[in-house]
């Protein structure tokens, strides 16, 4: 197939760290306040689904895999270092992420469980965004688990590589390789896409 | 909403995720806390054996006590105690007071209590003066015997009591956020935040101003028989200001640590300088064209070359994470060497057979041998022009003079050089295919990869009397 170059925005800049919940309510969290407790939970849900569903594909075993994020990061609390660690939502999309690829890993997310690889699109049934929408998964679901990670932790979340090299435990090095391979990849497969596309 | 799960990126963000079901933090805070409360029965046994601390912490500490489930009962009789009842409502005891729970019907027997309630139907506590109703709120609870009231009339109406209700109860309740009702006998009262009414024999009212200032001031003077405890909680809080005052300092003096050892490292630099040393952050053979006008001056060559071998250079898993990189990085890395190897090695290939006279031996001594084999002959043929030549060579890698075509007539020496000199950054570009440039880059010029590193010396400043061009 030709390669085809274009500006996708994939390479576009990154989206702005999320705002964190405020000091107080997190010192109440390590204190073990439960409705802190609570809206911290509130406050991070949806970004942790996010995450875990783009590493695992969406299902059942993604509020599984949230509800132990939560658990962990809860248990760890007490020793949070809020003022010299790092963000807060790195910090538990580290927890995330790191039992995201363990799940995958040890292959504890059933094959069921796992989204189908999307059919090509059906231009007569779907809007084109929702054919993006499932370009998009089926390039992803195509890449290696730690390649897949480090690009949703970057190009999602908005995570440095010194923080994804944290998160994801390599050196700092082969988070910019499995970003820069991930791209390309993905950049490849939504080419081919908009070249398909109507 | 846009969030941090919602890249800016419209085209990313059509990518679909799970969204969290309803009541998912209620489960998670539900099971947090299952977990939390023997933990925490544990430390306050420990914390019990510490007399001196235990006291301090009687009164700062909120002690989650019993598990949150259907069921439950709890009660404060030395420190303030925390329950969260049916992981939707959260009660802080005050001394003296105890409260049972099944769901979301709460029986608080005596003493004051906080309560804060989520949202999301009943929740009613039951009081021997009345019940109160609620819908997602904080409000306060006082079961009080009528003579802790403070005020006369209060007392008066506790005293006549009436049938059903203990003698001489009465409830006080304070709302701070949302609105309760306050029922008994059939009379009910609704109560907004900032509102207070009480409930007794006599009825279910608002409070007046005056009866909620009198009731605060009978809360008040309940607060001074906490005074033992206020006392140590005091302590504790100028413990805990006098180890964040030597943090303080502490932080102040790493600090000025910090500024010192950067200035010291200036100064290094500036020493450095002032010695004549070059202070470089780039690897010795990652060469721009300033360094190679210096290194022309004297004909010097220094190159960093892929190493050769017969069978191409397959790192380990061991050198592959020593450079940052993973098994899978392997076959790139192998590529790239074997594509170094086929161009250095068509062009030495050559020029070697050239210089001995025969491309079958060129092949069996191999590119590092024939390498320093042209330069000899070059040397041993021709001394003078071989040196013009490397010192050609530094000048156009310094831009002083252009770039020969591959079909151009040129000294083999200057064919030699120019080729090693070249090398390593078309194998930097063949890297950068799998790894980007800027990972491309620092592999490149790693000590961790197989490299030649040659330095041929120079023949020294062009003798102008002998300066020929090739």
């Amino acid at each position: 197939m030709m390669a085809v170059v274009i500006d996708h925005p994939l390479l576009a800049p990154r989206a702005a760290p999320p705002s964190e919940l405020d000091r107080g309510t997190l010192d109440r969290c390590r204190s073990g306040d439960a409705m802190a407790f609570r809206a911290f939970v509130v406050r991070y849900e949806r970004p942790v689904f996010a995450l875990i569903s783009r590493i695992c594909g969406r299902g059942p075993h993604v509020e599984d895999l949230a509800q132990e994020t939560f658990l962990r990061a809860f248990r760890a609390m007490p020793d949070l270092d809020l003022d010299h660690g790092a963000r807060v939502s790195t910090w538990l999309l580290t927890i995330a992420t790191r039992l995201a690829l363990d799940a995958k890993k040890r292959k504890v997310i059933a094959e069921d469980d796992l989204p189908p690889f999307p059919a090509p699109p059906s231009p007569d049934a779907e809007t084109d965004r929702a054919r993006l929408g499932r370009a998009i998964a089926a390039a992803a679901a195509a890449l290696p688990d730690d390649q897949r990670a480090v690009f949703v932790l970057s190009e999602i979340h908005g995570l440095s590589g010194a923080e994804i090299a944290t998160a994801v435990d390599v050196p700092e090095a082969t988070v910019k390789t499995r970003l820069f391979r991930a791209r390309e990849k993905l950049r490849e497969a939504l080419s081919a896409f908009r070249e398909e596309a109507p | 909403m846009t969030g941090p799960q919602d890249p800016q990126d419209p085209e990313l963000s059509a990518w679909d995720v799970d969204e969290p079901p309803a009541g998912f933090a209620d489960r998670v805070v539900k099971a947090a806390m299952a977990e939390r409360a023997p933990a925490r029965r544990a430390l306050g046994q420990t914390m019990a054996a510490v007399a001196a601390i235990s006291v301090a912490a009687a009164a700062a500490a909120m002690l989650v006590v019993g598990r949150p489930g259907y069921t439950g009962e709890a009660s404060a009789t030395a420190r303030r105690e925390v329950v969260i009842a049916n992981g939707r409502g959260t009660a802080v005891l005050e001394r003296g007071a105890r409260v049972r729970w099944s769901g979301d019907q709460v029986v608080q027997e005596s003493g004051e209590v906080f309560y804060r309630v989520e949202r999301g139907g009943a929740f009613r506590v039951h009081t021997p003066a009345g019940d109160v109703d609620v819908l997602g709120t904080c409000f306060r609870v006082a079961v009080r015997s009528g003579d802790a009231d403070g005020e006369t009339d209060m007392k008066r109406e506790a005293i006549g009591a009436a049938a059903g209700v203990a003698m001489g109860a009465l409830a006080v309740v304070g709302v701070y956020e949302g609105k309760v009702r306050v029922s008994h006998a059939g009379q009910r009262v609704e109560l907004g935040a900032g509102e207070s009414g009480r409930t007794d024999a006599s009825g279910v009212r608002k409070l007046t101003p005056a009866e909620e200032r009198a009731a605060e001031a009978a809360r008040a003077s309940q607060a001074t028989t906490d005074a033992p405890y206020a006392e140590a909680n005091k302590n504790l809080v100028q413990s805990v200001a006098d180890l964040n005052k030597r943090v303080a300092e502490i932080e102040e003096q790493r600090t000025a640590l910090g500024k010192k050892l950067e200035q010291a490292q200036h100064d290094l630099e500036l020493a450095k300088k002032a010695d004549g040393g070059v202070v470089r952050t780039r690897n010795e053979f990652d060469l721009d064209p300033g360094d190679w006008g210096e290194l022309a001056k004297h004909g010097t060559i220094k190159f960093a070359v892929p190493c050769t071998r017969p069978s191409g250079w397959k790192p380990s898993t061991e050198k592959l994470v020593s450079l940052g990189l993973t098994p899978d990085d392997a076959p790139a890395i192998a590529q790239a060497y074997s594509k170094s190897n086929q161009r250095v090695w068509s062009v030495v290939k050559r020029l070697c057979a050239d210089a001995i006279g025969s491309t079958e031996v060129a092949e069996k001594i191999g590119a590092p041998t024939c390498i320093h084999l042209v330069m000899d002959l070059a040397r041993e043929k021709d001394g003078p022009a071989a040196d013009e030549a490397m010192r050609q060579v530094g000048e156009i890698r310094a831009g002083l003079r252009p770039m020969p075509g591959d079909a151009d007539p040129v000294h083999p020496v200057v064919r030699l050089f120019l080729t090693m000199t070249g090398e390593s950054p078309l194998f930097e570009k063949d890297l950068a295919a799998s790894f980007g440039p800027e990972e491309a880059h620092r592999l490149a010029f790693d000590d961790g990869m197989c490299r030649s590193r040659s330095t041929f010396g120079g023949p020294g400043p062009r003798d102008k009397k002998l300066g020929r061009v090739a």
